[in-house]
């Protein structure tokens, strides 16, 4: 149960692997809840992550066209949830639906519900209003005013409760002052893909991106950047899980497809540098509310 | 006007926003308790067999101090102290035997009693098909069976945190009366009764999140 509550949080996935240790059979603790509830518990994930993932990629349009350049830091990105996010109603066993229950970021208490065929039980949840992720960001530069960025992030963490990460994300950002000349501001599109697996399948999403980022610099040796971007997000969730509750499909592995997110992105923010510190931080509002800050180093 | 003038402004208008709104909060770790519950169950196995006016009288013994809640509870990495509840989920049967004659069907109620107590019903009188292999079926509950066995429940959770681990008289007899028609041919088939049982324990997290 323990690594239930940290792997269905997902928002403290990667910190709390750091810092609670445990051991427990993840998926058998999903299984109690039925794949419509599962979907209606897990709901506020997907906008909550795709706005994570897909901020914070880009802190400039300044792509310079030749020349070595590397940055390395960590970014938190961060969502809000409203209070309707906070409660779902589950389909009871016998089919009726008797009232809210909590979702993954509602209340913490269980709510019992009883009906002619028996008790269901719906699990609490972490009773936060906030979703951050962290992740590590490598980016270098430049080829022909192209520039790389990745995310990785992939360990098995065995007696630990989160089991198994993986995280990637790649993308590219292309400078359009190039072609345009005269441009008053620094200007490039991007793109990145990432994918974050947890578990044997237990949880899969993909997170695809698109912006153009427009930026200006600042100042001598201390320099802030402002830089705003539009963009397009898409993001995509599945959870795969064995069903231990009673029922027909008790035993069975179910997989529960989420909707497809597609949402626009806008952000926008400054990044603050000094010598080969950066640091930035910027407001989103894509599938949800959201913010990012970031601290890195690079040349 | 120079175009950079209104991304500052832009930015700076939306930096306002991010802090006004709330937004811009510190990460930190924070502990979360949050109440979950797990599922076990005791399954019969019970072979129905008889003359062609057979009437089904199955009787079993379900034994709740080897239900292995200390595994159970150690699997799902819930102390004992922190156990809330344990409750009946719910009553099923699955036939996996199914009898020969595909219109075989059973008319039936199970009762139980539980820690030598009244005998009851657990199951509203019900319908069942044995006449082919079935998934797991859940049956409509009576009040006064549940209650008498999430009152034994109770009891071996109060003994489980107290010491002793198991309660004095922790059986729940079951008895399953039922009649199988049609008469006119041999009753033969397989089936098994389940009870699920809903554990429900908080946990101690640590969350990422914004203070």
């Amino acid at each position: 149960m323990n690594r239930l509550a940290v792997l269905l949080a997902i928002a403290g996935m990667l910190a709390c692997a750091l810092v609670s240790p445990a051991s427990a059979d993840l998926s058998s603790k999903l299984g109690a809840l039925e794949g419509n509830n599962l979907k209606g518990y897990l709901a506020p994930l997907p906008n909550a992550m795709s706005t994570t993932m897909n901020s914070g990629i880009f802190q400039s349009g300044g792509v310079p066209k030749q020349g070595f350049s590397v940055n390395f830091g960590v970014h938190i990105n961060g969502a809000s949830f409203e209070d309707a996010d906070r409660v779902f109603t589950p389909t009871d066993p016998d089919g009726s639906q008797s009232g809210p229950v909590p979702t993954v970021v509602g209340d913490g208490a269980a709510v019992p519900h009883n009906g002619p065929y028996g008790q269901a039980v719906y699990p609490g949840g972490l009773d936060i209003s906030q979703f951050l992720l962290p992740m590590p960001q490598l980016t270098i530069g430049s080829v022909m005013g192209t520039r790389a960025t990745v995310r990785w992030f992939a360990m098995d963490f065995k007696n630990n409760e989160i089991g198994k990460i993986d995280f990637l994300g790649v993308g590219a950002q292309h400078s359009l002052n190039q072609y345009i000349q005269g441009l008053p501001v620094d200007v490039a599109i991007g793109g990145f893909y990432q994918k974050l697996k947890l578990g044997d399948g237990l949880l899969d999403t993909k997170a695809l991106h698109f912006d153009v980022t427009a930026s200006h610099k600042f100042g001598g040796l201390i320099k802030l950047e402002p830089y705003v971007s539009v963009g397009y997000d898409t993001f995509d969730m599945k959870v795969k899980y064995k069903f231990t509750g009673s029922g027909p499909q008790n035993g069975e592995t179910l997989t529960v497809d989420f909707d497809q997110i597609k949402n626009k992105h806008l952000a926008a923010g400054a990044q603050l540098s000094l010598a080969v510190v950066k640091l930035h931080a910027e407001f989103v509002s894509a599938a949800n509310t959201g913010a990012a800050i970031g601290l890195s180093f690079g040349l | 006007m120079r175009i950079h003038r209104p991304i500052l402004a832009l930015a700076l208008l939306l930096g306002a926003q991010f802090v006004l709104s709330g937004c811009l909060t510190i990460p930190t770790i924070a502990d979360r308790v949050v109440e979950l519950v797990t599922t076990t169950s005791v399954a019969d196995t019970l072979h129905a067999v008889g003359s062609t006016n057979f009437i089904l009288n199955d009787t079993g013994l379900f034994d709740v101090n080897s239900l292995g809640l200390a595994g159970i509870l150690n699997d799902a990495g819930i102390d004992v102290s922190n156990v809330t509840g344990i409750s009946l989920a719910g009553v099923s049967y699955q036939v996996i035997t199914a009898d020969a004659n595909a219109a075989r069907n059973i008319n039936g109620t199970v009762k139980v009693s539980c820690a030598g107590g009244p005998t009851v019903d657990l199951v509203n009188p019900f319908s069942a098909n044995a006449g082919a292999v079935t998934g797991e079926i859940p049956v409509s509950l009576s009040a006064a069976g549940v209650t008498q066995i999430d009152a034994l429940l109770s009891q071996l959770l109060t003994a489980i945190k107290s010491g002793p681990g198991t309660v004095p008289n922790g059986f729940i007899s079951y008895t399953i009366n039922g009649a199988s028609t049609p008469t006119s041919v041999a009753t033969d088939f397989v089936y098994v009764l389940k009870l699920t049982l809903n554990v429900q324990g908080t946990v101690k997290t640590k969350m990422l999140t914004g203070s």
